[in-house]
């Protein structure tokens, strides 16, 4: 049985981590050392500026009032996990990937395929082109909603397909034969899968990456037992 | 890769493929073109099996993505050695230049699996 566990101990962490990295180097914001926190910015981008794939719009053009919400309700869900704090700044305007751009993350729409097909894609942190990285675009063709009423009805929710692009913008790819967020096709989980988790955490480390204190009565106890231990083993060799 | 509405059914992925072969995925490769100022960066395919349209030769050439582009969740990326069953298009105006634009059009399956004889007996 003892046998049995400690084999269990090494096969389970392995088969629990499924996800995929993304092809960048190093592939993280903030220090490149795995398993550090970021402090990332975002912006939304307004309606103008040059994308990848023609003008950018802003996500307020072709978007139900109250997607910010949605977005900043998904980045709240990963910094729940990972040791990320994301700031929003203001947008400057700057065409897509030129330097001198406002927020890490900058969120903008622009024509993909028509209604379905690819709803979004994200660009994959540093070193990504000059500043492209982080950078997260919608499909201005396609119908967006608020809130999960199933699939299949050609409406794809806000919260659930950020959830997913910022997963890239921050460093990991799609992963395949696991329940997760981070798989390809669209699905409305509602929230992070342990994989998703997992895969984050390895990026920027647990959410609270604090050893936990010892509170100072506690420390005042040990002292006073490491005292009387102390003591007593003196007296026994006397 | 990228976030897609759905998963292509098994029918309009073979409706939507010009050729289905069973290949393997050697690498690629930019190609320029002497005094021109053209280069295309290609992937190139051995296929061992041919399982709809008409192919010249053992290898088939896929469009990748320009080298120096963002890298961004949409693009579909593969490793020189990955094996399986390629739904592929053909690039209009284009001679034997094939492209996958979506997770769906590409299997990863073995040559012996049980997937690739139930493909093999819906595509006789």
């Amino acid at each position: 049985m003892k046998h049995l566990m400690i084999i269990l101990l090494f096969i389970l962490p392995g088969i629990s981590s499924a996800y995929v990295l993304g092809p960048t180097s190093p592939g993280k914001w903030g220090s490149p050392v795995m398993g550090t926190g970021a402090t990332i910015s975002y912006s939304f981008m307004p309606t103008g500026p040059a994308c990848d794939n023609g003008a950018c719009s802003s996500l307020g053009d072709f978007m139900p009032a109250g997607y910010a919400a949605e977005i900043e309700r998904a980045f709240d869900a990963w910094a729940a996990v990972a040791n990320l704090t994301f700031v929003e700044v203001a947008d400057g305007g700057e065409d897509w990937n030129t330097p001198g751009t406002s927020g890490d993350i900058r969120f903008g729409g622009e024509l993909f395929d028509g209604s379905g097909g690819t709803l979004a894609h994200g660009f994959f942190p540093p070193v990504n082109g000059n500043t492209a990285a982080g950078d997260i675009h919608f499909d201005f063709d396609d119908n967006w909603e608020i809130g999960m009423d199933g699939s299949g009805d050609g409406f794809f929710d806000i919260f659930t397909v950020a959830l997913h692009e910022i997963g890239h913008a921050l460093g990991l790819g799609h992963v395949n034969g696991v329940l997760a967020v981070m798989n390809p096709f669209y699905a409305e989980l509602g929230a992070l899968q342990a994989d998703d988790i997992a895969g984050m955490q390895f990026l920027y480390g647990r959410a609270d990456p604090q050893p936990p204190q010892v509170p100072a009565p506690a420390t005042l106890l040990l002292f006073l037992a490491g005292m009387v231990g102390f003591k007593f083993a003196q007296s026994k060799k006397a | 890769m990228s976030y897609w509405a759905a998963e292509k059914t098994e029918d309009s992925l073979v409706k939507g493929s010009d050729v289905i072969v069973y290949a393997q995925y050697l690498g690629e490769s930019i190609i320029k073109i002497a005094d021109k100022k053209f280069q295309m960066n290609l992937g190139i395919l051995s296929q061992t099996q041919v399982l709809k349209g008409n192919l010249p030769s053992a290898l088939v050439f896929i469009k990748r993505y320009n080298p120096d582009a963002p890298l961004s969740s949409d693009m579909l990326f593969f490793k020189p050695g990955q094996s399986g069953l390629w739904f592929l298009k053909k690039i209009p105006d284009s001679t034997g230049l094939y492209q996958i634009t979506h997770p769906s059009q590409y299997k990863n399956i073995s040559n012996d699996s049980h997937e690739l004889k139930l493909w093999q007996e819906k595509l006789k």
